[in-house]
């Protein structure tokens, strides 16, 4: 199963999100999570390769991207995505980031665990707007206060410059 | 279980933390927190209507600002602990830096 999506985002009690082209599937069946994705970037397998009850553990292997994913509260998790865009004019990403969208509460929450970077919405396509755009705004608010910055403000905004490229 | 109301918080975090609420971005307002002219943490809550924020939300977002744990930032949204209270945890969790020697 392979799903893709693109375009703008409507609803009502938000103003529009521009969503990044971002392709995903997930299939789950017997504890067996797997996941494609493919868009300009080489296609990328992932299949589940623990899971202790406590916390799941998704090693996936690729190209350009591999690695393990821990989820915390697999009761929650819906699906991995992989972010290859963000959606803006002005930036796009160095890296293809691998995202886990857990849903809890009524709300989906797309988030990056190793680096805390998270956004949420009513639905998954609008948590991945979230989590796009908040690196992006994120950077250029970090960037707007770069003189007064702690250092782990500074480590954030050189964490977020190493990842949120300028399109040329 | 920590569910806090969009709007509480950002009262709360823009009136009684004194942050800097930046709501000119596009898809979020961004809350900065402050200490002696530096800014050390912030986070963010989506723009729109009101909303709830579920526990899994309320615990990055206490992680975000320093706070550790979801029932921090509850317990200073609820009033239960006060700003320097609440600042001497964000402190904690981002020391300021020494001054050199």
């Amino acid at each position: 199963m392979l799903v893709a999506h693109s375009g703008q985002m409507n609803r009502e009690a938000q103003p529009s999100v521009s969503l990044p082209f971002v392709v995903g599937a997930s299939q789950a069946a017997n504890n067996l999570f797997t996941a494609v994705a493919s868009s300009d970037w080489a296609f990328q397998q992932t299949a589940n390769s623990g899971d202790s009850g406590l916390f799941n553990l998704s090693v996936y292997i690729g190209s350009p991207v591999e690695g393990v994913l821990v989820i915390e509260r697999p009761e929650a998790f819906k699906s991995v995505q992989y972010l290859t865009d963000l959606g803006s004019a002005r930036y796009s990403l160095a890296e293809v980031l691998t995202v886990a969208v857990t849903k809890a509460d009524g709300q989906f929450i797309a988030s990056e665990p190793h680096r805390g970077w998270y956004g949420y919405g009513d639905s998954e396509d609008f948590a991945i707007g979230s989590f796009a755009s908040s690196l992006v705004e994120e950077l250029e608010g970090l960037s707007e206060r770069e003189a007064q910055l702690s250092d782990r403000l500074r480590e954030r905004l050189g964490q977020l410059r190493s990842v949120v490229i300028p399109k040329r | 279980m920590a569910t806090l109301e969009s709007d509480e918080v950002d009262s709360a975090l823009g009136g009684k933390l004194g942050c800097e609420v930046d709501r000119k971005k596009r898809d979020h307002n961004w809350y900065w927190v402050k200490d002696q002219g530096r800014y050390v943490t912030s986070t963010k809550i989506s723009k729109g209507a009101r909303h709830t924020l579920g526990n899994d939300l309320v615990l990055l977002m206490a992680r975000q600002l320093g706070l550790g744990v979801a029932g921090n930032l509850v317990k200073f949204v609820k009033c239960k602990i006060d700003k320097p209270e609440c600042m001497k945890i964000i402190l904690a969790t981002y020391p300021p830096p020494k001054p050199p020697d």
